[in-house]
């Protein structure tokens, strides 16, 4: 009982912390991107130009579900309703996947087509699942100037 | 080697398609690796150890589908995807694939 306390304590603390921190790197690093088009669809969105250069970029994130969060998860499967921790953590996660992935070329105008996607990882364990992966791709385009 | 995932490449003509390429690789981490992202557990916050493996698999996925392309004698690869599963315990599987072309 009292690790069980302790666990969650430091989930909470740690994880409150840690949380807070991400989200302030988060906005700084998207500020430098906040110019660049990151569009869905698949054509250009300046058509008159030439494209110099295309090329595929990627990348991803690994987030932990703490024990905090799967404690607080197991209380909202009794009572239902939406699971902000989770909701945050994923919202994050996103953020900082399609961030790297513009990070990975950053001298591109535009980035279209973008996917995102995740997957659930059980770290050796069945029926659990205690991190998830977040991957964003995208091909980024460079005009020629 | 072009390597997009829209239909076409951008400011290029497909004059060639020649089939679909694929690339896969099964990643296990070694236990250091794990256990310490089990201590991750108990703070959250990103894996950073799995965010590494993961961003090498894509890479290795990506560069044996590209030699694919090249043994076929495109140069450009198009609709690239990405898939990802856990098969096993503390293993994933990346699987990518795509449609070999030749662009001018």
């Amino acid at each position: 009982m009292l690790i069980f306390i302790i666990l969650l304590l430091t989930g909470f603390s740690f994880g409150r912390l840690a949380d807070r921190r991400h989200r302030q790197s988060i906005q700084q690093r998207e500020l430098k991107y906040r110019h660049k088009t990151l569009s869905m669809g698949k054509i250009v969105s300046e058509p008159h130009k030439t494209v110099l250069k295309s090329q595929f970029v990627s990348g991803n994130v690994v987030m932990a579900v703490d024990y905090y969060k799967q404690f607080i998860t197991a209380i909202y499967h009794l009572i239902g309703g939406e699971v902000k921790v989770h909701h945050d953590m994923l919202k994050r996660a996103r953020r900082e996947a399609i961030l790297r992935m513009q990070e990975s070329a950053p001298g591109a105008d535009e980035y279209i087509n973008v996917r995102v996607e995740n997957t659930p990882l059980n770290n050796g364990m069945r029926n659990q699942t205690s991190s998830i992966e977040v991957v964003a791709y995208a091909t980024a385009i460079y005009y020629a100037r | 080697m072009f390597i997009t995932n829209t239909e076409m490449v951008p400011g290029k003509r497909i004059v060639n398609t020649l089939g679909m390429v694929s690339g896969n690789t099964v990643r296990a981490k070694h236990a250091g690796r794990d256990i310490m992202a089990g201590f991750k557990n108990f703070f959250g916050g990103e894996l950073s150890a799995y965010t590494e493996l993961l961003t090498e698999a894509r890479e290795e996925a990506i560069r044996r589908m590209e030699r694919e392309a090249s043994r076929m004698g495109a140069n450009a690869i198009i609709n690239v995807r990405f898939s990802t599963s856990s098969v096993a315990a503390g293993a994933a599987e990346i699987y990518v694939y795509g449609t070999a072309v030749t662009v001018v």
